[in-house]
């Protein structure tokens, strides 16, 4: 499931999201260059689910059957991500098979790939000049707070 | 709150620091072993509202937000 949310590096092609007709147009252009396959669910304007879920340009959460969190990442790898759920139905097969067991929480850090140049590529590609600007000013904020 | 979330410029964004206040209140806002917030989004497929709890009623879901930037 992907849930989009306001952009986060708007730009000449997606500017920020005036209108919800806006962002709709926004999503399938998404659902289109990217090709993706699985299903696409358009926030408000106001990014309610976003913020519910904390505001972080590229999260993914998990969310067990029911209802509980079960996985929660500042940053999306489908890799770690597919491990994480592998895992978690591996453990509800040996339920099944009439072993006992008990949840507990663990907070982990994980990586993921960072390309740097070609995130600059195609952020201008994508959104423009513009867009790829004001990323590199605020890498040079970045720097500056240490 | 439309204004200040769907922000114009990423750079101004930064320089107010709102960056930096929501990535480090990520780690306290929400936690594994909590209820998921439920929330009403449009399926971009067919427009229809979808209630995000109707998606772990019968199995996990996985959420990932993103953007097309």
């Amino acid at each position: 499931m992907f849930v989009y949310t306001r952009e986060a590096h708007p730009g000449a092609h997606v500017p920020a999201h005036a209108t919800f007709d806006d962002k709709l147009a926004a999503a399938g252009q998404l659902r289109d260059v990217f090709g993706i396959s699985r299903p696409i669910l358009v926030d408000d304007l106001d990014g309610t689910a976003h913020r519910a879920y904390g505001s972080m340009p590229n999260m993914t959460w998990v969310v067990g059957r029911g209802g509980r969190l079960v996985y929660k990442a500042e940053w999306t790898s489908a890799t770690n991500v597919e491990a994480f759920v592998d895992r978690h139905t591996d453990t509800r097969g040996e339920r099944t098979a009439g072993v006992t067991l008990a949840p507990y929480v663990t907070e982990q850090l994980e990586h993921r790939e960072v390309d740097r140049q070609a995130f600059y590529r195609h952020l201008e590609q994508r959104n423009g000049p513009r867009s790829l600007a004001e990323f590199r000013e605020a890498e040079r904020i970045w720097s500056d707070r240490g | 709150m439309t204004d200040t979330y769907n922000y114009e410029h990423f750079d101004a964004y930064v320089r107010d620091g709102a960056d930096q206040a929501e990535f480090a209140g990520f780690a306290d806002h929400l936690h594994v072993g909590e209820a998921a917030p439920d929330a009403a989004l449009t399926r971009l497929d067919d427009g229809e509202q979808v209630a995000l709890s109707s998606l772990w009623s019968d199995s996990y879901a996985v959420l990932e937000f993103g953007s097309f930037t």
